[in-house]
């Protein structure tokens, strides 16, 4: 690729795979972001209008601007970017040679969108090695393939939300995109299965992979399905309180909160030496542990605060390492950039994200013997790659691309 | 007498594109049997090698099911009736080997050398404990892609910390998001931080296997389920650092949707997600809901509809609580408004799209019969069909004894008898 200088891009273990991200969903944009960590060539469509999520918050100058997104500046780093109307005859012409010149689409349309931009699997050359993933809410078929959604919908149908939230209180979804990035993830590993597949010829001739967030969550998160059978309704909300045996429990102490987890009964009786064996750990009531998860949780939580409450996470976790009892300070986001196990795995990397302003970002979560990620780049300005990619990959010659920009084809 | 070998399943061709991939697996409980599940949804072949000696804890417990079916000579229906060992591992096999015995390890070495994959879950350092480090495997094989996830990875002054998901959701300040207003509630439900490490364990472990397929490079690779829970939680670090403050609980608000919330609807516990994303939905919500006074769309815009939050709300709240979820799902998606119920597992048993789309899939499992499990995250498709390998039931412990020593590593039966008698497979 000659607008890609190879020093540039560094090399990654994808560094020979071109990919093309119709942009619209944070989904589409994190499993491209996963391919371009490796060094995939990822290409993002975007339209003649920049796209929403150039302008999702969190906001790179600390007022909201448009085209000011710190996510989308983060989904879509190390990407190049052209500005293509797919949805005029045209552009769905330039689209389809650019797909022509590709390994593997990510997109988020619908069945009848996708149909319309050529990518469906009757329509792709049946010599094309073309993985082609849509990641969408509710998948390409089935009753609800054209409902509209997003992480708050699809949370709700995917038996997450009916699980968070006070017992009696509104359900809650996951906080943040979390349902889209795992989406996002799932489409990244079932393109990694089809590289796998054509490296091994196991995978021959063009592939559709549907993925669905709903899906996605029902059959990964939701743990309702393994018990619902022959327990009846279960995964029921149960506010700080987790559903195995007490405790399995979310407390405040002096400076946060813990959360103290203990599956084994030597786990517990353990803890409650740490307390001083209270005198109330005689009273019956306080050993049925299934019962004191499902009917006086807040009871029993009573009982552990004020000894909680003398004590930092610090000083808690550390007591209960030392005794082997699983409880685990809970984190603001700002401490866990300093975190010095965190720093020991070097597990945040820094990014410029903007001229001038540099922030720490997860890395990837695992360390590799001998692959490594390629470093980041800033993302694409809006139509900052058009006309290169015309020109070197499309081969539009000048005179045409006039006519495209002045079409509104392109931008 | 039927043994458990007989009762595998007809040998079907295998399709997906993993197939002719071998896994190795010694993982247990939950996030790592998640990930080895998908690797089995592409297609591979993987062997869960396990032991009546120290039981995957997942086969423990009160046995909440019991047998409809003769029970093969040689099972322990103690070990083969939980519904989640059988949710975590349908699609692969089971292979009974004491690890502990000399021969065991020689004949995990052995399996190992015609294998693709092999990938744990233990505690950081068990497998060097065990004599089957990366050094060890790749002696056996160069190629080999070894993958080990832990709660805080190989090293770190805190690998020792154990992975339970309320710990980990707390570790990765996921906890610290989980809420509403004031309230705080840290657990979410019990397999987040599992099967988010599962699927970004399983992106990590297919990039190593092409370098492996493709170059012939073998590779380790350390996982830790601490840093998995980070990755999504990106934009809360853009705002630590970008605003200067951790972000905190959000509820179920946005900050370019609204409304974006469940609401009550008719019935015990029966609410409908309802998110308006542009102006033009909201006045087909007001609509379907009849909120549109004489025509008139109140807080027509978003920057209206945000700065009344509360009131809209409560208007919204007050519109949906005498109506059917469903029915109402249905009226407003067809105004083109994103909304659908809250649903239960119950309501998720009741609704064609689970059964249609196979994210639940019926098997029969060969002492308890029909069994509802999770299907596939991913559909394939190529041009010769749909990709997905036949569906199989959990393996009974020890179920592919035969097919590992005698199909596998050619050891004659006379071998396979010494082996189990010896106390070698179990």
């Amino acid at each position: 690729m000659s607008w890609a200088a190879s020093d540039e891009r560094g090399r990654g273990m994808l560094s020979d795979l071109r990919v093309v991200e119709l942009a619209g969903s944070v989904s589409a944009a994190h499993c491209g972001r996963l391919l371009a960590d490796h060094g995939a060539e990822v290409i993002v469509v975007e339209g003649t209008q920049p796209s929403a999520l150039r302008s999702r918050g969190p906001h790179l100058r600390r007022e909201p601007g448009v085209g000011d997104s710190a996510l989308y500046a983060t989904l879509s780093c190390s990407k190049r970017g052209i500005a293509l109307d797919h949805r005029t005859p045209v552009g769905r012409e330039l689209l389809r040679r650019l797909v022509a010149r590709a390994d593997v689409v990510v997109h988020s349309l619908g069945p009848a969108e996708a149909h319309a931009a050529g990518l469906s699997l009757p329509e792709l050359a049946d010599d094309h090695q073309l993985t082609c993933v849509a990641i969408t809410h509710f998948g390409q078929t089935g009753p609800y393939r054209d409902y509209l959604g997003d992480d708050l919908i699809c949370c709700a149908a995917g038996n997450i939300s009916f699980g968070i939230g006070a017992r009696t209180g509104r359900p809650l979804k996951l906080p943040l995109s979390l349902a889209s990035y795992e989406a996002g993830a799932v489409g990244f590993l079932a393109v990694m299965g089809s590289a796998v597949g054509r490296a091994n010829h196991t995978l021959d001739g063009p592939a559709v992979v549907d993925v669905s967030t709903v899906d996605v969550l029902a059959s990964l998160f939701s743990t309702g399905i393994t018990a619902y059978p022959y327990r009846g309704v279960t995964g029921r909300r149960n506010g700080n309180h987790g559903l195995a045996l007490y405790p399995d429990v979310f407390l405040p102490c002096a400076d946060g909160f813990v959360g103290i987890v203990c599956n084994q009964l030597k786990q517990w009786i353990r803890f409650l030496e740490l307390m001083g064996n209270p005198s109330w750990v005689e009273n019956p009531r306080y050993r049925d542990r299934r019962r004191m998860t499902e009917e006086y949780p807040e009871e029993v939580d009573a009982l552990l605060v004020p000894w909680l409450a003398e004590r930092t996470r610090d000083e808690i976790f550390d007591l209960c390492r030392a005794r082997d009892v699983p409880v685990a300070p809970s984190y603001t986001i700002a401490e866990l950039l300093s975190h010095p196990h965190l720093i020991d795995r070097a597990a945040f990397r820094e990014f410029e994200i903007a001229e001038g302003e540099r922030v720490m970002l997860p890395g990837w979560p695992a360390v590799f013997s001998s692959i490594e990620t390629v470093p980041w780049r800033r993302c694409p300005r809006f139509g900052e790659h058009t006309e290169q990619i015309l020109t070197d990959l499309l081969g539009v010659p000048e005179s045409e691309q006039e006519l495209l920009y002045a079409a509104q084809v392109v931008s | 007498m039927r043994t458990a070998a007989d009762l595998r399943r007809k040998e079907e061709p295998v399709v997906g594109p993993l197939s002719g991939i071998r896994v190795v697996d010694l993982c247990w409980v939950y996030a790592g049997p998640v990930m080895t599940r998908m690797l089995a949804d592409l297609g591979a072949e993987v062997i869960k090698v396990e032991s009546s000696r120290r039981p995957d804890g997942t086969r423990l417990g009160r046995r909440p099911l019991d047998p409809v079916l003769p029970v093969p000579e040689g099972a322990n229906v103690d070990l083969e009736c939980q519904p989640l060992n059988h949710a975590l591992n349908r699609r692969k096999r089971s292979v009974a080997i004491n690890l502990s015995a000399p021969e065991g390890r020689e004949i995990l070495l052995d399996l190992v050398a015609i294998s693709n994959v092999v990938t744990d879950n233990f505690a950081a350092g068990t497998m060097n404990r065990m004599g089957l480090g990366y050094e060890e495997l790749r002696q056996a094989n160069p190629r080999i892609v070894a993958m080990s996830m832990s709660g805080a990875g190989q090293f770190g002054r805190l690998r020792d910390v154990p992975a339970y998901a309320t710990s980990l959701a707390a570790l990765s300040g996921l906890s610290s998001l989980v809420g509403e207003g004031s309230s705080l509630y840290g657990i979410m439900m019990p397999t987040y931080g599992d099967s988010n490490a599962a699927i970004r364990a399983a992106g990590s472990l297919l990039v190593a296997l092409l370098g492996a397929v493709r170059d012939g490079q073998g590779q380790y690779i350390d996982v830790s389920e601490w840093e998995a829970g980070l990755v999504g939680l990106e934009e809360a670090f853009l705002t630590a650092q970008l605003a200067g403050s951790s972000p905190g609980p959000r509820g179920n608000t946005s900050s370019y949707a609204c409304p974006h919330d469940n609401f009550r609807c008719h019935g015990e516990d029966e609410w409908i997600a309802i998110s308006v994303l542009s102006d033009a939905q909201w006045g087909a919500l007001c609509e379907v809901l009849g909120l549109a006074a004489a025509g008139v769309v109140p807080f027509p815009t978003v920057t209206d509809r945000l700065s009344h939050r509360a009131e809209l709300d409560d208007l919204v709240q007050s519109r949906t609580l005498e109506r059917d979820a469903a029915e109402l799902t249905a009226a407003l998606q067809a105004a083109g408004v994103p909304a659908f119920p809250v649903l239960s597992v119950e309501g998720q048993f009741a609704d064609e799209h689970f059964l249609d789309r196979e994210v639940f899939v019926q098997t029969e499992h060969p002492l308890v019969g029909a069994e509802v499990v999770p299907g596939a995250p991913f559909r394939f498709s190529t041009k010769h069909g749909t990709t997905a390998p036949p569906m199989s039931a959990a393996p009974l412990l020890g179920e592919a004894n035969e097919y590992v020593i005698c199909e596998l590593l050619g050891r004659d039966q006379a071998e396979l008898k010494r082996l189990v008698a010896d106390g070698v497979l179990t």
